[in-house]
């Protein structure tokens, strides 16, 4: 026990300011997302004001061009309307499914991590090759014959073939396939909720629904929020459900803005009209965003 | 009277409890019933591929299976390319992924700042911004930077996807490590860093596996930039090259096809599986706590 | 055991000077969790930093430790001024309340862990852990994970892994309230025994006065960021500096009544009947008895009295060999003897010069 003990390196080393490593390990991520995330959305804006194509990529300012080019493109409102669409009716079914999902996954039952493991499939299978899965599903013999014998499909061809049921078809894809993601995000909503909520309603004499939507659905609210934006996200950025099931088919009539984006963008090599079609993204990323930072803002508020 | 009284409660009791057996059996069922009709749907497609992935070539006839199809996939067609690639790409996406996000989590979760917060919602925003916005400027910069038609594209252009979802869990893993145990090491004689690196960084391997499996799992399925950057079949990974190459082509490789999506999609779903349960803990204390 | 050091002509084992420590809520609301903290701790010496949650007992300990950075203040460890060096320079050893034993570590890597981090050599290291162990009697269990070890077993440990630092002071926050009541006791005795044994000067964080009187050389009492005493057990309960200090240790706290612009202390023991009092000097008051509580032999009497000042509710502990009946109901005289008697400044709390009362 000597007073007083002289010790090699007895000073204070850069790694043990707080300030500067909690910058020095932020800094990476921010400089990579900044250039290849915030930097390419201000040239996605530049483009859409541009002149510029795939063979002539350099960059011409034209004003307003693109957009009296999209503006002027009948496949561009309808591809907007049928983001909207797509987007709001999947968001719709995929809380209402994951909901009901997490509940029954939370639940205690035999096979159920070969259940989980198959539930997960739809989510974690590239979506192109879920797609082929489907097309190749929805085209083969048996389907056409149910889809008849129910009359819900008449005359010939696939049902991809035809503007309602690939409509339908593009929809279901992507409630299959993100309905897993919601489930599993409000299954962690549902544990955080602390079990004596639960027994103390059920004490209080509340049955299964009124446990339900008195209890459980108020408190899960901002999980479910999040879920729900983060599966629209997925949804209305997606081009390979649309692109791989009906490739914008029959028509025209499945084109949705990412995909338009795509097909004006980078095959028809129009950088600028693909650049301003895209920006008609951003109003949905904003209200996103919007979603989540007020279920931020009130978590924060709550602590 | 008396006895009365007590016979009609003693018949309510019995009515009441057979009510709540009842029940209680329904439940079962439904939660029975929804979990097989759940599995079925899921696995839907999947199954239908591998069926018909053993069916000689016409639709609906009676034969012996056959292996020629899936014997197809990996002899006559790119499929074996597609699949290394995939795992080149998602294996140094999952590097680049983890060595930028893991510092950045730390310091979201440990360093505690003024701004902290908010640069941790910032990330997250990121990971919502549509692709669509950015794949024609990115496919510019690619072709600046000489990358384009190749995989090394997709190593550099996916983390800008995975980063800003794996910044988010890491954070909750870490947060889910109890700060006591690094003030010890600290007070044990460990800078910061040290204690991060003995004592944080060991307890918290499992929940960096557990995003290692995610982060290669949405760098397998990102279908957008690897659509735009490579057009070379050869370079192409798994989640555009069967749609890309295969789709047009010879309808008897059609079956071959679908064969190789059950390949490709019963193991990342059994990865996945595998890290389910820490998922959603890991989701659960980020609820609690933030 | 190390000589203590009456005169305070060698440093002290740790010093802090004029601590504040600021944390910035919410809503640019301020907690002043440190608000002008001077206090020392001899070498050899234990010093317990008692007061009730959230007094800033540990910001203090971990302001020490180097866990915390002031906001204003020095502290000073072995006579060196440690403002800005981190912990792991500071030569402190701590213990905190969850014990933090690294759950991925054997009990020995546990132990060894301090050591590594200063890079001993090898033998010195299992010489070191060996010393540890057995002083602490935890050599069996130094291939077990810490999940399989007892709370007990586990404080053991952390104690273990502390002192193989040979730190110049001891940091110990609440090291026994994750025990069950019976084996806090038993643990208190022996950690006394090891400070003891070991000589080191030892800071240790309670809210339990029990465990403060107990252990403590000196005791000090801290409210709300600041420092109320410093001093014996003994100054502690029985020449309280202010009200809170007063009310705060002892259980049950001392009576306090009102008389004028003073309040008038006295310890539930010393309010007697009045027969079992000397008749010189002592002050009497009628006692209303409301309820009777036996306690491992004693009596608590809970009642109100008036005489002294406005009717106020004491309690009286009257140990067993006090045989007076009593039932609540009735009112029976009681007596304090003057020098029993302690007096506090009314609006401030501060004790004051006595004051004479007739009775």
């Amino acid at each position: 026990m000597s007073g007083t003990r002289a010790r090699a390196g007895d000073r204070a080393r850069l790694t043990d300011r707080e300030g500067f490593l909690a910058w020095a390990f932020l800094l990476p991520t921010v400089v990579y997302l900044t250039a290849l995330v915030v930097a390419p959305f201000v040239l996605t804006v530049a483009f859409a004001f541009s002149r510029s194509t795939g063979d002539a990529p350099s960059y011409r300012f034209a004003g307003l061009r693109d957009f009296r080019t999209v503006f002027g493109d009948d496949v561009f409102w309808r591809s907007l309307l049928d983001t909207l669409a797509l987007t709001g009716v999947a968001i719709v079914l995929v809380v209402v499914l994951g909901t009901a999902l997490a509940h029954v996954l939370r639940a205690g039952f035999r096979f159920r991590r070969t259940v989980r493991t198959l539930v997960l499939l739809p989510w974690t299978t590239p979506v192109a090759l879920s797609a082929i899965s489907w097309r190749w599903l929805l085209g083969s013999a048996g389907v056409d014959r149910m889809l008849r014998a129910a009359s819900l499909l008449h005359g010939g061809g696939s049902p991809l073939d035809r503007t309602g049921p690939a409509a339908v078809a593009v929809v279901a894809v992507h409630v299959w396939r993100l309905t897993p993601l919601a489930a599993v995000i409000v299954m962690a909503g549902l544990n955080s909720v602390p079990h004596g909520v639960w027994d103390a309603a059920r004490l209080d004499g509340a049955g299964v629904w009124r446990r339900f939507f008195g209890v459980t659905v108020p408190l899960t609210l901002p999980v479910t929020a999040v879920a729900g934006v983060f599966t629209a996200a997925i949804t209305f950025a997606d081009v390979a459900v649309v692109r791989v099931l009906t490739g914008g088919g029959p028509h025209d009539s499945t084109q949705v803005l990412p995909t338009l984006a795509y097909l004006r963008g980078v095959e028809g090599g129009d950088i600028g009209a693909g650049a301003a079609a895209s920006l008609f993204l951003l109003p949905l990323f904003l209200a996103g965003a919007a979603v989540v930072l007020r279920v931020v803002r009130r978590a924060e508020a709550d602590r | 009277m008396n006895g009365l009284a007590a016979r009609t409660a003693a018949r309510e009791m019995l009515r009441q409890r057979r009510l709540a057996a009842v029940r209680q059996a329904g439940v079962r069922v439904t939660v029975y019933a929804v979990a097989a009709v759940a599995a079925l749907v899921c696995a839907a497609p999947f199954l239908w591929s591998l069926v018909t992935a053993f069916e000689r070539g016409v639709p609906g006839a009676r034969h012996r299976p056959t292996t020629e199809h899936v014997r197809a996939l990996f002899h006559s067609t790119r499929f074996p390319a597609f699949v290394v690639n995939t795992l080149v790409v998602g294996g140094l996406v999952v590097v680049v992924t983890l060595a930028l996000a893991l510092p950045a989590a730390y310091a979201l979760s440990r360093l505690h700042r003024s701004w902290g917060t908010r640069a941790g919602i910032a990330i997250l925003l990121v990971y919502l911004v549509p692709p669509p916005l950015l794949f024609l400027s990115l496919s510019r910069v690619v072709a600046t930077l000489g990358l384009a038609d190749s995989i090394w594209s997709l190593v550099l252009i996916h983390p800008t996807v995975t980063v800003p979802v794996s910044v988010w869990l890491l954070a909750a893993f870490l947060r889910a490590v109890p700060v006591d145990l690094e003030e010890q090491a600290m007070v044990d004689g460990h800078s910061r860093f040290g204690a991060f690196v003995r004592v944080v960084a060991p307890l918290v391997l499992p929940g960096v596996a557990a995003v290692a499996v995610l982060t290669f799992t949405l760098a397998a399925g990102e279908f957008t930039y690897a659509l735009t950057f490579i057009w070379s079949d050869a370079n192409m990974p798994v989640s555009t090259g069967p749609p890309v190459r295969l789709g047009g082509g010879d309808p008897m490789l059609w079956r071959s096809m679908q064969s190789g999506a059950v390949f490709v999609a019963v193991p990342l779903a059994i990865g996945c599986g595998l890290f389910l349960d820490r998922f959603v803990t890991v989701l659960t204390d980020g609820a609690h706590r933030d | 055991m190390r000589r203590r050091d009456e005169a305070g002509t060698a440093a002290k084992a740790v010093e802090a000077r004029g601590l504040v420590k600021v944390y910035e809520g919410r809503r640019d609301r301020q907690v002043r969790a440190l608000d002008g903290i001077d206090v020392s701790s001899n070498q050899g010496e234990y010093l317990v930093l008692l007061g009730p949650s959230g007094c800033g007992k540990t910001t203090l300990l971990r302001t020490i430790a180097g866990l915390e950075r002031p906001t204003e203040g020095e502290v000073y460890i072995g006579g060196q001024l440690v403002n800005g060096l981190p912990p792991r320079i500071r030569r402190v050893a701590m213990v905190l309340q969850s014990y933090a034993l690294y759950p991925h570590k054997t009990v020995h890597s546990n132990i060894e862990f301090p050591l590594k981090a200063e890079n001993v050599p090898r033998h010195l290291r299992e010489r070191k852990i060996r010393w540890a162990a057995e002083l602490l009697g935890i050599p069996d269990l130094l291939g077990r994970k810490p999940r399989q070890l007892s709370g007990g077993e586990r404080q053991r440990v952390a104690l273990a892994r502390a002192l193989v630092r040979e730190p110049a002071v001891f940091l110990l926050d609440e090291p026994l309230s994750g025990l069950d009541a019976k084996l806090r006791a038993t643990t208190r005795d022996e950690l006394k025994r090891f400070q003891r044994q070991i000589g080191t000067a030892t800071i240790y964080v309670t809210h339990d006065q029990e465990e403060a009187m107990g252990l403590g050389d000196r005791v000090a009492v801290l409210d709300a960021g600041r420092l109320r005493q410093v001093g014996t057990p003994r100054d502690i309960y029985d020449e309280p500096a202010d009200t809170f200090v007063a009310t705060f240790v002892g259980s049950p706290p001392m009576n306090l009544v009102q008389r004028a612009d003073r309040l008038v202390g006295f310890r539930p023991e010393h309010l007697l009947p009045a027969e079992n009092v000397a008749y010189d000097s002592r002050v009497t008051m009628p006692l209303r008895i409301e309820r009777i509580e036996y306690l491992s032999g004693d009596r608590h009497v809970y009642g109100a009295v008036t005489r002294i000042g406005a009717e106020t509710r004491v309690i009286a502990r009257l140990p067993a060999t006090v045989i007076t009946p009593l039932t609540p109901g009735e009112t029976h005289e009681f007596a304090v003897p003057g020098d029993r008697l302690r007096f506090f400044d009314a609006e401030y709390g501060i004790r004051t010069a006595p004051v004479r009362i007739g009775g």
